[in-house]
């Protein structure tokens, strides 16, 4: 754990029942364990979360899966599934993003659950709503961000579609259902009331796509897609510039804004082209935009003789928005998260890991992260908490292979 | 309004006092508003939030863009810079649960509103802050907008065609992202807060952010000690994960493709695939039948589905694989998403009627409660609430607030 990291505490109490797989289920209920409830993530005995192997990738289920605690339960046995419904009667939360009818076919479908416990509030994420055309189909990461509008402005402007880099179809569906879920327990501390939450992958994706749905309350249009610019076209200049020593992501990206007209002057006097300053070919937003490649060229004619972390100081330095694109090993090596503690470094199995934490700094403090836990590591310890299991119980247990 | 979407009220009582602008500010307290906090907009009386039009001192020219990211507030104007302006927001925000801002590095601490000032007039208060770049970062002084989050943040180096510059994905994410993580944030810190009284200050910078959501790449760094390359989506990449592209169908537009993938947890999606796409003949088949076999031909593979495709619509794609339990998904545009009847039958689209930009349609908070997701309201117009915030909360009577419109200070 981190010394610049410290615990927010804030959900110390509430027990998290985690059905949830992959990513967009275990990244909603490890955002909830980092703020302090106890996620007991329940396993198949028998290799556990698909999520361990099912992308031949060991640091991908510690990445979404830290701070929980793993109990393995055989579902499929009779007894078993009577231990998860004990579990789900002192549960505050159950989240689920099995393929859709899986819960159910299981016997904890929200009918069951909510019978068993009116309090609990039952979480469930699916590729597609209810209702929608494609209620019954699966879904990952990319067919959510293919059909919430994603890909559709991803890509260089008369290319084809592309999938953005990041897992928004899954972190981002996880964020919102568990912002849903805290502001769900927050009401129930008066209501005593448990609720039903639910969400698709593809209608989250379009939360994170309202500025293509800006575009075309403007335009009448769909949205398109516009390569480094933002979709309404980016004020000249603005997108990526190349920089020393030219590899494939030697760039800055620099944005002057409309809004402010200062940014073209100062950027000229840090390029030392005041010869343009008032230079009625290139002064206004609207002389540039008739003359972008120019402007480009201007601009790339500085950046090219720099690297990109020089560019992105000095320009911003100057009270210009510019960013230097960097990878994920430039920023794995930036000291700065460190010390702030958004990245921390942590053990797990023999292996050492960079992970990154919660970035919401909790009165100057991100919270600490705990490896992703082995597989059954919590049984005896969760068991034992929750449902005053004994040692001799458990131990029968594992002998019937329930758990 | 339309029928579908229900008033939330589980934050019901709670009172927001929101310094926000653009867009990473706006989507969380819209958030928060959109779960039943009382969201009040702080805006300059002259022109207010300049997420409200396209070119500064121009009038409210930019109504699709504030609409999205100021639905179910209330607008207040306040001169800030005016003594009794300020002395009028401090009343508000002793009164308040929550305060949220994102202005540049050290402007809210000009005017005099800092963590400091603020925490020793309300000690119970949630002081948020959104910047781009973190308390501590070498970058700390510098602005930042979604674009430069993105960049800074790594999500723009895993984007693109192989062999391509980096392209900045098209959801602002860099903005909305970042909100979405102060939320979450905002609403344990008031869960706690009803057992201890106290306050806390919270802070996220948009480059922090955007790592979170890039875990993936990530992981694979961890592994291979490299930065992914990128690699498009238009084919599969040899050696990873076959099939899994963006195929062609039918008309061929910009936007006429699905997106087709087997996961490699379940080995049946490849047989289920073969029999959709009428080429049983090649179930068995060595060349094909195991993840790693395809992983060396994955021109092939592409080839083989794209055959199929390219004959088909995008939604017939969609449908007919999906069904047989592999997933796809059309690469779906804005206006059919935006004309998709069952998105607005679930509430997910919703109809707004506002005052002056008439009836419009905006995609809504996506998670259902009890079975309805949040009504969206309209955005307020510039100053719409001032004298129903500053009578409820402060018992400002309407002489005293028309002097305080008559010294522009409201």
């Amino acid at each position: 754990m981190d010394a610049n990291a410290v615990a927010p505490n804030c959900l110390a109490g509430v027990k998290i029942l985690d059905l949830s797989q992959f990513e967009a289920g275990p990244t909603c209920t490890e955002a909830l364990a980092w703020l302090g409830a106890e996620v007991a993530k329940i396993e198949n005995p028998k290799g556990g979360e698909a999520g361990r192997t099912g992308f031949a990738d060991p640091c991908y289920f510690m990445m979404y899966n830290a701070n929980k605690k793993s109990v393995t339960v055989n579902l499929k046995s009779e007894r078993g599934l009577a231990l998860v419904k004990d579990m789900a009667r002192r549960a505050d939360v159950f989240v689920e993003n099995f393929a859709p009818g899986a819960i159910e076919r299981l016997g904890l479908g929200y009918d069951v659950v909510s019978v068993l416990n009116p309090r609990i509030i039952y979480a469930q994420v699916k590729g597609f709503g209810e209702g929608s055309p494609y209620e019954n189909s699966l879904a990952f990461d990319m067919i959510a961000q293919a059909c919430g509008g994603a890909m559709s402005i991803t890509g260089e402007r008369d290319g084809r579609p592309l999938k953005p880099g990041p897992t928004l179809g899954d972190t981002g569906t996880g964020m919102l259902m568990a912002l849903s879920i805290v502001s769900a327990l927050y009401q129930r501390v008066q209501t005593g009331k448990g609720r039903r939450l639910q969400i698709a992958m593809q209608d989250s994706i379009m939360h994170y796509s309202r500025t293509g749905f800006i575009y075309q309350g403007r335009t009448g249009k769909a949205a398109p897609r516009n390569g480094a610019l933002p979709l309404g076209g980016g004020n000249a200049p603005s997108g990526v510039y190349p920089c020393r020593p030219g590899g494939p992501n030697d760039y800055v990206y620099i944005s002057t804004s409309r809004a402010n007209p200062e940014h073209w002057p100062r950027l000229l006097k840090l390029i030392g082209r005041e010869d343009l300053l008032g230079d009625p070919r290139y002064d206004t937003a609207n002389a540039r935009a008739e003359r972008a490649a120019e402007v480009d060229e201007i601009v790339a004619g500085w950046t090219r003789t720099r690297s990109k972390e020089e560019a992105m100081r000095l320009i911003g330095a100057a009270g210009v928005p510019a960013g230097a694109v960097f990878d994920t090993v430039e920023l794995t090596r930036e000291a700065s998260f460190y010390e702030r503690g958004i990245l921390q470094e942590m053990e797990h199995a023999g292996r050492r890991m960079t992970m990154p934490t919660w970035p919401v700094r909790f009165d100057g403090a991100p919270p600490p992260i705990k490896p992703a836990p082995l597989l059954g590591e919590h049984t005896a310890e969760v068991l034992g908490d929750w449902l005053s299991l004994g040692g001799a119980e458990i131990e029968a247990l594992k002998k019937d292979g329930i758990v | 309004m339309d029928g579908i979407g229900v008033e939330l009220d589980c934050l019901a009582g709670i009172r927001v006092v929101d310094f926000t602008q653009f867009e990473a500010g706006p989507s969380c307290t819209e958030a928060l508003a959109w779960l039943g906090a009382e969201v009040v907009k702080v805006e300059n009386p002259k022109t207010g939030d300049p997420g409200r039009r396209l070119r500064p001192g121009k009038p409210d020219d930019d109504p699709w863009y504030f609409h999205q990211f100021n639905a179910n507030k209330k607008s207040l104007t306040l001169n800030l810079k005016s003594p009794r302006g300020l002395e009028i927001v401090k009343e508000l925000l002793k009164k308040a649960d929550v305060t949220v801002e994102n202005m540049a590095p050290g402007t809210i601490e000009r005017l005099g509103l800092g963590y400091d000032e603020v925490k020793k007039i309300n000690p119970g208060i949630i002081y948020c802050q959104v910047k781009g770049f973190g308390t501590g970062s070498p970058y700390e002084k510098s602005l930042a907008f979604d674009m430069i989050a993105q960049a800074a943040g790594g999500p723009t180096s895993v984007t693109g065609e192989a062999d391509g510059p980096p392209v900045k994905p098209g959801p602002s994410f860099g903005d909305t992202g970042t909100g979405m993580l102060m939320a979450i944030s905002i609403l344990g810190a008031l869960y706690k807060r009803q057992k201890t009284g106290q306050g806390r200050r919270l802070q996220v910078a948009m480059q922090d952010a955007m790592i979170h959501y890039m875990r993936v790449p990530f992981s694979r760094t961890q592994l291979t000690g490299k930065a992914p390359a990128r690699g498009g989506s238009a084919r599969s990449q040899p050696g990873g994960l076959v099939p899994s592209a963006l195929y062609p169908c039918q008309p061929g537009g910009p936007n006429d493709y699905v997106y087709v993938f087997c996961s490699r947890a379940n080995p049946e999606h490849w047989q289920r695939l073969l029999k959709v796409i009428g080429r049983e003949d090649l179930s068995g088949d060595p060349r094909y039948d195991t993840q790693d076999a395809r992983s060396q031909r994955a021109a092939e593979v592409d080839e083989i589905i794209a055959a199929w495709t390219r004959r088909h619509t995008k939604e017939e794609a969609m449908k007919v694989i999906g069904a047989a339990g592999v997933p796809a998904g059309a690469v779906f545009d804005t206006v059919e998403l935006m004309s998709d009847p069952s998105l607005a039958e679930r509430g997910i689209m919703q109809w707004v009627e506002h005052p002056t930009t008439g009836r419009y349609k905006v995609p809504a908070w996506p998670v259902r409660f009890d079975g309805t997701p949040p009504r969206v309201g309209p955005s307020p117009l510039l100053g719409q609430h001032s004298a129903e915030v500053l009578s409820e909360w402060l018992g400002i009577d309407k002489a005293e607030l028309d002097a305080l419109k008559a010294e522009g200070i409201v």
